[in-house]
């Protein structure tokens, strides 16, 4: 009924978070290091470009479940948007436990899938970082 | 139905993006970002159909005007990013 919602909502938030990383990362690369940097695992992305891609799975699912919860009939492209609404306390309270099961269902599988494939990334890169170092040292 | 078609677009994105790897201006990723994330949200909403006794994959016609929204938002979703990063990319060397 406006299971969407909740990664909408999420969406945003994920966006301001976003902003938010991506400020203090630009004002620590102005700071002058003096030590060189040590490789860590996962240190080769920014966090900011991560969030970025939640933020990219989160609008993208939204986006295309509205499409079809509005063929539905389920949301409206006038005010109050969600039919529910129109329809009595009962109908809200009902879309309230969708918004509640599924959306948070779906908002976590989003997250899990997310979280998964970073760590994949990660994982790639530093058996990358690895083999680099041991040809380096080889030579 | 949607589900299906959203999976299936999927694969098509995932192989794309394989495929054209190295020209990393089309940004295929966020194309399988788009259709995996509404494929994932979809499944959940099938488990949960499932769950309550309800028929999870539907092939009525309404079915198939969804499943070409999917086809048609999930492209025009990733054409408006790639034309974005693309300004964006340009202004950066420009300035540069």
């Amino acid at each position: 009924m406006g299971c969407f919602v909740v990664s909408t909502v999420a969406a945003l938030g994920v966006a301001a978070a976003k902003y938010v990383v991506r400020h203090n990362e630009k004002k620590k690369a102005l700071q002058v290091e003096v030590e060189p940097k040590e490789y860590k695992f996962g240190s080769e992305t920014k966090m900011s470009k991560r969030l970025g891609y939640l933020e990219m799975m989160l609008w993208g699912g939204s986006f295309l479940l509205a499409g079809e919860h509005l063929l539905h009939g389920e949301v409206s492209l006038t005010w109050p948007f969600l039919t529910a609404v129109t329809e009595g306390p009962e109908a809200v309270s009902e879309m309230l436990t969708e918004m509640g099961t599924v959306g948070v269902a779906m908002f976590g599988a989003i997250v899990v899938a997310w979280a998964v494939a970073m760590f994949v990334v990660d994982f790639i890169k530093f058996r990358k970082h690895k083999e680099n170092k041991v040809v380096s040292e080889v030579k | 139905m949607y589900f299906i078609t959203a999976v299936a677009l999927t694969l098509v994105a995932t192989l794309l993006w394989f495929i054209f790897r190295k020209k990393k201006i089309l940004h295929f990723n966020y194309l399988t970002m788009i259709f995996g994330a509404a494929s994932l949200m979809w499944l959940i909403d099938v488990i949960f159909s499932a769950a309550k006794g309800e028929e999870p994959f539907g092939f009525e016609a309404l079915d198939r005007w969804i499943s070409l929204w999917t086809l048609l938002a999930g492209f025009a979703l990733w054409g408006i990013i790639v034309l974005i990063l693309y300004r964006l990319e340009k202004k950066e060397v420009e300035s540069n």
